[in-house]
């Protein structure tokens, strides 16, 4: 029973992490994971927006981007 | 989104925020927003800004849309700490990827990444900030911020979370069920 308790808490700490922060629910910080930058290399075919130093540029996204908080 | 490495909720934040926010939550120095710091420090954007709908492969999930926000040909400021490329991958589900190229040099020591909410009073490092030796001038390429819910037929892992956990109160339920009461008697 101690061992199944353990395990128990362990899981249910987990997922009240996960949901707690800036985190959405389930989500998870990872690295390596397969995005390579020359597969996203977008410089000859999306919208150029500026260069420079201390510069912002307002973009509109296509959907309702919500990250956790 | 900005020259200087961050992504602000703020469209009137036009991006002179030159002193990386460490550690986190922080006051911005100047602007605001809800703020996703790709690589917050006093960037030279020489190589260009780009924006474009792509539909980047989602490591776990299917179906969801997907935008990049791309920074060519990157410097510090007033340094010879290299030239690099970074990008930003968003997926319609809230889940994001930071990718680096190599050519940072100067690897995090004076630079944020990491989250911040519209207050300010909550934050999130995905690095150590103003630390040197984060693998981003050679082999860190990928911080992935993954697992929400939506778009896929593959349960997330919260979702597994939450089964693994059902079937672990029905097999403890079973065997409390299944153990013999021990009662003591006492013989008169």
């Amino acid at each position: 029973m101690r061992y199944y308790s353990i395990l128990l808490l362990s899981i249910c700490s987990f997922t009240i992490l996960q949901g707690q922060g800036l985190l959405l629910p389930g989500q998870s910080i990872t690295t390596n994971c397969g995005i390579s930058l020359a597969s996203i290399d977008i410089t000859s075919t999306g919208t150029f927006l500026g260069t420079g130093d201390d510069s912002g540029f307002p973009i509109t996204l296509p959907f309702n981007f919500t990250s956790g908080g | 989104m900005t020259t200087n490495g961050y992504l602000s909720s703020d469209i009137t934040d036009d991006g002179p925020d030159l002193s990386n926010d460490c550690p986190l939550p922080a006051i911005p120095s100047t602007g605001g927003g809800a703020r996703i710091y790709l690589l917050q420090d006093d960037l030279d954007v020489n190589g260009g800004l780009y924006f474009q709908s792509l539909s980047v492969p989602h490591p776990t999930k299917v179906g969801l849309s997907s935008v990049v926000i791309y920074y060519a040909g990157i410097e510090h400021f007033a340094s010879n700490a290299g030239i690099w490329d970074m990008a930003i991958v968003l997926y319609s589900n809230g889940d994001y990827i930071f990718v680096y190229g190599p050519g940072n040099t100067e690897d995090g020591s004076s630079s944020t990444t990491g989250i911040q909410d519209v207050t300010a009073t909550s934050g999130l490092l995905f690095l150590p900030c103003d630390t040197g030796g984060q693998g981003l001038g050679t082999s860190l390429t990928n911080i992935c911020i993954l697992g929400a819910a939506g778009g896929s037929p593959i349960p997330t892992l919260g979702q597994w979370g939450f089964m693994i956990l059902v079937l672990l109160l029905i097999t403890v339920g079973v065997i409390k069920a299944r153990q013999p009461s021990k009662e003591i008697l006492f013989a008169e």
